[in-house]
């Protein structure tokens, strides 16, 4: 396929409508007698309401409707942004109601108030009186998993919401055979997705008595059936519309606030209601990464290869399922065909706390296990006296890998170019001989570590995409995909899709970046990195068929065979000589309004992706460690990752600089912290919560090994989640490197790592023995 | 909540508005005080809005010393050249409170006033023997920035019927260095885990004058006699940096807290930080240059 579109770096299709303000959020659809809902929120961790009263509340003017657990369906429904599973014992746990009469983390809904303005629905959420049972609140999965803990859910004994792991050949045996056995303990802390815009949503009932909900999602499709669960109607009663998205990194692969926003539309008479969290709301009431406490044992041979590992693994999943069963079991999964060995056993528990709900974030347990298992394969390299990249080439996967659980196949395979290359930028080989028998008090040190991951989650979920395309009177094209613009850009690498299959530039493609599941093609939505490999699939297949029917339409106008011809540059060509044979514009105008063949061209397609692809990568980090206050400075860091072709270089690489961003942050300063005695969180604020800001990045060095996928007309792979997985163990490996602390647990913040130097004998007592 | 909002053009008028609106309050940049109001911290019908009086915003030189009107912005205090040269030690504390945003809006006054420990210009006003001129119904009184505090977040002055209009930093002439040096999670838009601010003098090769001031380490800006006292009459050196910086780590009683650091971090911290603050600042004394 003649290729002037893909592989460019392309504006993105709505660049000028963001920069100039003109995008739509959610936020900006403003409708005549809107009315404003807040939460009233529990200040315990664990607790059951013995009594509620709401009467002051409701008798207050401007007050439209006060909600609890008495108000609304008590259906349970899960929250998780998934296809529904025909098979019940595959579904997500169904553990949620709209508003609760047990509360299980401190910020839990437990009444909603709906009024003409905010200030009135700020005082009414005072006016309401709630009696707690106060309960022990279970803060850690140790605590919670502790024979005799109080149930957080009275269905789920020991507070353990699933413990499915595999074993791949007999890690056993495999030890037996090991000439060496290391373990390691490592664990990774609580972060939250912080994007920049905010959960909100406004519902109303409109003139067919149908529920509509504009919301900030990734996943409208899966809404509009959560929404029917949570408030037992027909799914086709509900409405969902998705407009621009300022971000999600899944916590809006979730559902969050819609089935609360339908439910407070439904108790004031069908009025629109806006439910917007503030940023201390959305960081306690929605979505957080996972911590995860990691035990590896591992067995290797004399020279360098693994042969066995063990990883049981303690995730905190916190109040609700949410995604949480399902991280544990796809982290386990997409890190193991990076290096295949004979044995490999995961053992993962996922367990309730009474924490914030843990939930899909890039990279979906994978940033987890990757910390962990990188930052023991350069333990082992150490003890081993091996090179930590040597080390990892010994035990690299090479492309015809097939994955025995699940039959994924590796089919391109770029790690081994990713490691060279990067080893390449950042000097490896030169500085790691200049920093040998470093004495001062501040030390550099060099580290890198390795990913693997899927491209969607096939054969685990199911990867239906769908496109429609019209061909206009002009020659351009509508483009309307199922799945979702949530500001990582995905409308413009498949409106370039769509363009180079129907030789047309990108600005004859306009892209309708709504999604009205009224009318949207049936998509799951923007998570697993899947747009640009799963929903490209069905973007390829519409703009084939699309061309067909145009190629055929010429013959009818020409009687010139299709197959012999082509389009390009928006004219239907000779395919041998490229001679033009029309312009496209004539043959789309005559598509209308020939007298007798008049027949506008479409396509409304679906793929059922019935695959998926391994993508690759590497983060290659150099960082200065402050010996004396234990700050840590990156110096130096690049990625480079193996997604494929890449469709559109600048798009990509903007990818990449926003996940190493979060794997700094990861890796440095972000956690969420809680009392703990109470649970009561103590920085739910961007103030508190040190998300790194611009003046805390590094230059970031990014590059691309360009394989091609077989598996995809364009030949790309996953990208969206991958940069941010290897960037915390490369900056923990060069952290080990530099100082020879093999630090086990994230962030690295300077208190923890001076400690840990301290107890070293790297700093000598007062903190100023190393000049 | 607030419902006026008045801008006063003078101290005199400033003082007539407060006392005409019993339960009014001065603001100035707002920083602080906007978000305790927000937040319902506080209740204040009407606000006195301080940042239109053109003597509040001086900053210059006169009969050797300088003076600071209260109202300057963190931005012009780090941005100017001649607290850049005389005072480093302000400059870069102004340099390094919040983003461009809340330094270009925060006022050198109300980080005194705000009364918290760790300010980062109120920590080196306290280094640099600031002194606060407050004007109030009974006159105006001159007081050492230090002695300002009566715990955390209650300032002695009382911003509901007096003004703080100035700031006068005697300058020690030959031989005067200060410095400031932060430790934070990052390097904008935090707090500080520790800061400290020196400044010192040295005559004939012995050091004459010195002041070091620590926060968060007491319930306000801790200035450390006990730093000062091992400096002072001795020839500057590693080893007497070195034993001014343990005192300071003896006197200082940082609390324990998860959001900003431990007790002991900050205490191990209050050592190399007094001890980097101290060597930049009599290398500027020496006549080095100012990092």
């Amino acid at each position: 396929m003649p290729d002037t579109v893909v592989g460019k770096s392309v504006s993105r299709v709505d660049a000028v409508a963001k920069v100039t303000g003109k995008a739509k959020y959610t936020g900006d659809f403003v409708m005549r007698d809107m009315l404003v809902g807040k939460i009233l929120r529990s200040p315990y961790a664990h607790a059951i309401i013995k009594n509620i009263d709401v009467s002051r509340a409701r008798a207050l003017p401007g007050v439209a409707a006060v909600l609890t657990y008495k108000d609304v369906p008590r259906n349970r429904f899960p929250t998780a942004g998934h296809p529904h599973a025909l098979d019940p014992k595959h579904r997500d746990k169904a553990d949620r109601t709209i508003l609760t009469d047990k509360v299980r983390f401190v910020g839990d809904a437990v009444a909603a108030v709906v009024a003409t303005d905010e200030l009135i629905a700020a005082e009414a959420l005072k006016l309401i009186a709630v009696e707690y049972e106060v309960l022990e609140p279970l803060l850690t999965p140790e605590a919670a998993m502790a024979e005799g803990a109080p149930l957080i859910h009275d269905d789920c004994p020991g507070n353990i919401l699933s413990s499915g792991g595999y074993e791949i050949g007999d890690v056993e045996a495999a030890f037996q055979e090991a000439d060496y056995i290391f373990e390691d303990e490592l664990e990774t802390s609580i972060v939250q997705h912080c994007q920049l815009e905010n959960h909100i949503s406004i519902a109303y009932v409109d003139s067919d008595g149908r529920i509509v909900i504009i919301t900030s999602t990734q996943i409208p499709h899966i809404i509009r059936r959560i929404v029917g669960q949570a408030l037992g109607i027909p799914w086709g009663r509900v409405r969902v519309i998705k407009p621009c998205v300022g971000g999600g990194f899944g916590s809006k692969q979730d559902a969050c606030l819609e089935p609360l926003a339908a439910a407070m539309t439904l108790a004031a008479g069908g009025r629109p209601v806006k439910l917007e969290l503030s940023r201390e709301e959305c960081m306690i009431d929605t979505r957080t990464r996972h911590a995860i406490k990691y035990r590896i044992k591992t067995g290797v041979t004399k020279d360098g290869k693994l042969i066995g590992m063990h990883i049981r693994a303690i995730a905190n999943t916190g109040a609700y399922a949410s995604h949480g069963h399902s991280i544990a079991m796809a982290g386990g999964s997409k890190f193991r065909v990076l290096y295949p060995m004979r044995a490999l056993k995961y053992e993962p528990y996922t367990v309730y706390t009474n924490l914030p709900v843990a939930g899909a974030m890039r990279g979906y347990g994978s940033p987890q296990i990757t910390f962990a298992v990188e930052s023991h394969l350069d333990n082992i390299a150490r003890k081993l006296n091996l090179d930590p990249v040597e080390f990892r080439l010994k035990n690299l996967v090479q492309a015809g890998y097939i994955d025995p659980l699940n039959g994924n196949a590796v089919r391109s395979c770029g790690i081994h170019e990713c490691i060279a290359r990067g080893k390449g930028l950042i000097k490896w080989d030169e500085k790691k001989a200049r920093y040998k028998g470093q004495t001062g008090s501040k030390r550099r040190g060099l580290g890198m570590a390795c990913f693997s991951y899927g491209s969607g989650t096939y054969p685990v979920g199911q990867e239906i995409a769908g496109a429609r395309i019209v061909l206009n009177q002009d020659g351009s094209v509508q483009l309307q995909i199922g799945a979702t613009e949530i500001g990582q850009g995905s409308d413009t690498v498949l409106a370039q899709m769509a363009a180079a299959t129907l030789g047309l530039p990108v600005d004859m493609v306009h892209v309708i970046s709504t999604q009205d599941t009224d009318i949207a093609p049936f998509d799951t939505g923007a998570y697993a990195s899947r747009q640009t490999y799963i929903s490209g699939m069905a973007v390829a297949k519409a703009a084939t068929e699309v061309k067909e029917k145009i190629l055929d339409f010429v013959r009818g106008m020409t009687d010139i065979p299709a197959h012999a011809l082509d389009i390009e540059d928006q004219n239907i060509v000779y395919k041998h000589s490229g001679e033009v044979v029309m312009p496209l514009a004539e043959v789309a105008l005559q598509s209308y309004y020939d007298p007798v063949f008049a027949r506008p061209i479409t396509s409304d397609t679906s793929n059922n992706a019935r695959i998926n692809a391994f993508s690759f990568g590497v983060s290659f980090a150099e960082v200065e460690v402050d010996l004396k206050t234990g700050k840590i400075e990156v110096v130096e860091i690049y990625n480079v990752h193996d997604s494929g072709k890449i469709i559109n270089p600048q798009l990509a690489a903007g990818q990449v600089h926003g996940g190493v961003s979060m794997g700094l942050g990861y890796a440095l300063s972000e956690q969420m912290l809680f009392d703990e005695e109470t649970g009561k969180p103590l920085n739910n604020n961007l103030l508190d919560y040190k998300l790194p800001t611009i003046m805390d990045v590094p230059d970031i060095g990014v590059d691309f090994v360009e394989t091609f996928e077989p598996t995809h007309p364009f030949g790309c792979k996953s990208l969206g989640e991958p940069p941010t997985i290897p960037v915390a163990p490369a900056i923990r490996n060069a952290v080990f490197d530099a100082t020879g602390v093999a630090f086990a647990r994230l962030p690295l913040t300077p208190q923890l790592v001076f400690a840990r130097l301290k107890a070293a004998g790297l700093v000598q007592e007062g903190g100023d023995g190393c000049v | 909540m607030t419902r006026q909002y008045l801008f006063a053009t003078s101290p005199a008028e400033c003082l007539a508005l407060l006392a005409a609106h019993p339960g009014a309050r001065l603001i100035a940049g707002g920083t602080d005080l906007v978000i305790d109001l927000k937040e319902e911290k506080r209740q204040v019908h009407t606000l006195v809005d301080i940042t239109r009086i053109p003597e509040l915003k001086i900053i210059h030189e006169e009969n050797g010393r300088i003076i600071l009107g209260a109202a300057v912005t963190h931005t012009r205090a780090a941005a100017s050249k001649l607290i850049r040269e005389k005072l480093p030690a302000l400059a870069a504390a102004a340099a390094a409170v919040g983003s461009p945003q809340i330094r270009n809006a925060g006022t050198l006054g109300g980080n005194v006033v705000n009364a918290q420990p760790a300010a980062d210009t109120a920590v080196a006003l306290v280094a640099l023997g600031a002194e606060a001129t407050i004007l109030g119904p009974e006159g105006e009184r001159r007081v050492p920035v230090e002695e300002l505090y009566a715990g955390v977040g209650r300032s002695k002055v009382d911003a509901s019927r007096e003004i703080l209009t100035r700031f006068t930093v005697d300058l020690w002439g030959e031989g005067e260095g200060s410095a400031f040096t932060r430790l934070s999670p990052r390097r904008a838009l935090s707090l500080p885990m520790l800061n400290v601010a020196a400044r010192v003098q040295v005559v004939d090769g012995k050091c004459t004058r010195a002041r070091v001031c620590v926060a968060p380490v007491a319930p306000w800006p801790f200035l450390c006699e006990e730093a000062a006292a091992v400096l002072i009459g001795q020839e500057p050196s590693a080893g007497v940096i070195a034993r001014a910086a343990a005192a300071a780590r003896e006197a200082a009683r940082p609390r324990d807290s998860l959001l900003r650091g431990s007790s002991s971090y900050r205490k191990d911290m209050t050592t190399v930080l007094v001890t980097r603050a101290l060597a930049e600042a009599f290398s500027l004394a020496a006549g080095g240059k100012s990092n």
